[in-house]
């Protein structure tokens, strides 16, 4: 009995890992805040640890709209040209 | 074909992790060229990139998925439709299908498609029995699953789930309805079908038996509406009344239309500002942007509404005899409504 696959493949999508950071000691920082409850707090107190470590040169703080859905593809472009890494998380 | 070949097959989609749990018709490939054919498409047609995997729905794909859940050939637009209008944003599937909430996509069928296809819009119409809501709910759930990837307890991790999982799929009972049907308020034309699609909670019952006019019978299900475990009072999006015929008919005795229902619903379904800062989703977003602009939130006696908007609410009336109806809660999101292309 000829049977068909009822699973699908993927689409392919141009996605690679970044380049692993040196340590990113004086870089420009960005947190992006998903607006999930306690969210802002796991955020807060990664960053304090992290400044206190490396001294950035600049944060950036921004947050999604709303958690459900993608955030906007230009928050996105503004936190890639202006940040050397970004921090995202859920505190649920 | 030998019988012993059919639960083979079975059994191998079962080991290959392609099921719901319960058995699956196997998709044979003389099957899914059928249900392909009468889709009206070719095969290869890409109609989605299904979230969250992004998997490829081809119609092929689509109707193999299909023929395992136990549909017919001419469920096959049906199918179509309701993933297509999944698809729109205004749905955020993937934000659904990725949730601990527990609420899965409802079909909602409107036109002659469902005489045409004997969809259930009478007694029972969430429960078994009619293979057109079984099988053309499960096909979708079963495409969610097998080309979207939300494999329960893999990337579904829903806290409880939703016994809708498995199918969940009614139509409206039209010819009981006093007012105009949900797809015509939208729109549509009545000789039109359409599929509408809403990402709900299991429906909550509405017992009322006293009351012999729209304003009592109202204040019942105002009182049902507004829980502060659910997500409306929070989030606001759409919310989904369905009314039996009796109990609609017992409102139109009154005169009172579809709008002076949602009217008094949105104004009597309320909960105090106090005590949803109690718990629920109570949090920044709730003062943020996602209730009416009037609400203020330095008053706790406030009385938030269900939803931003009485338009909010979606009536619908459906089943069969009986004082019963219906509220479905939601996730958040919004219904969509497509034309079925038969």
């Amino acid at each position: 009995m000829g049977l068909m696959s009822p699973v699908a493949t993927a689409l392919e999508r141009q996605r690679q890992l970044a380049s692993p950071l040196p340590e990113p000691y004086g870089v420009v920082a960005g947190f992006l805040d998903n607006r999930k409850n306690n969210a802002d707090k796991l955020l807060i107190r990664i960053s304090e640890v992290l400044q206190a470590r490396y001294a950035f040169s600049d944060v950036l703080w921004r947050s999604k709209f709303i958690f459900s859905r993608p955030a906007d593809p230009r928050l996105l472009e503004e936190l890639a040209a202006r940040c050397q890494f970004v921090v995202t998380a859920i505190g649920d | 074909v030998q019988p012993d070949e059919i639960v083979d097959a079975i059994e191998f989609f079962y080991e290959q992790g392609w099921t719901d749990g319960l058995p699956v018709v196997p998709p044979t490939v003389e099957k899914v060229r059928t249900m392909v054919e009468r889709s009206g498409r070719t095969a290869d047609e890409l109609i989605a990139e299904i979230p969250p995997k992004g998997g490829k729905a081809t119609v092929e794909k689509i109707a193999t998925n299909a023929v395992m859940a136990g549909c017919l050939p001419e469920y096959m637009p049906v199918v179509l439709a309701a993933l297509a209008a999944m698809l729109d944003s205004h749905f955020n599937l993937r934000g659904v299908l990725c949730s601990t909430h527990v609420s899965t996509p409802l079909l909602i069928l409107n036109g002659p498609i469902v005489q045409k296809l004997g969809v259930n819009c009478a007694h029972n119409v969430f429960g078994p029995g009619w293979r057109a809501n079984a099988t053309i709910g499960r096909a979708v759930q079963l495409t969610l699953v097998n080309i979207g990837g939300a494999v329960p307890g893999v990337v579904d991790k829903a806290t409880f789930g939703h016994p809708g999982k498995y199918t969940y799929c009614i139509a409206e009972n039209e010819a009981a309805n006093p007012w105009e049907p949900l797809h015509v308020e939208r729109g549509f034309q009545p000789e039109e079908s359409t599929v509408t699609v809403y990402a709900a909670e299991a429906p909550h019952n509405i017992n009322n038996h006293g009351s012999d006019n729209a304003r009592d019978l109202l204040t019942v299900v105002a009182d049902c509406m507004a829980t502060l475990g659910s997500n409306h009072l929070y989030l606001g999006g759409e919310c989904i009344v369905v009314f039996s015929p009796e109990h609609a008919a017992t409102i139109a005795a009154s005169s009172w239309t579809k709008k002076d229902v949602r009217a008094f619903l949105y104004e009597h379904a309320r909960k105090p500002l106090r005590l949803l800062k109690l718990g629920g989703m109570y949090g920044a977003d709730t003062q943020r942007n996602l209730w009416p602009r009037w609400v203020d939130h330095a008053d706790p006696t406030a009385m938030i509404p269900p939803t931003r908007r009485p338009e909010d609410i979606t009536i619908l009336v459906a089943g069969g005899a009986g004082k019963h109806s219906v509220f479905l809660p939601g996730w958040g999101a919004r219904s969509v409504t497509r034309k079925i292309v038969a």
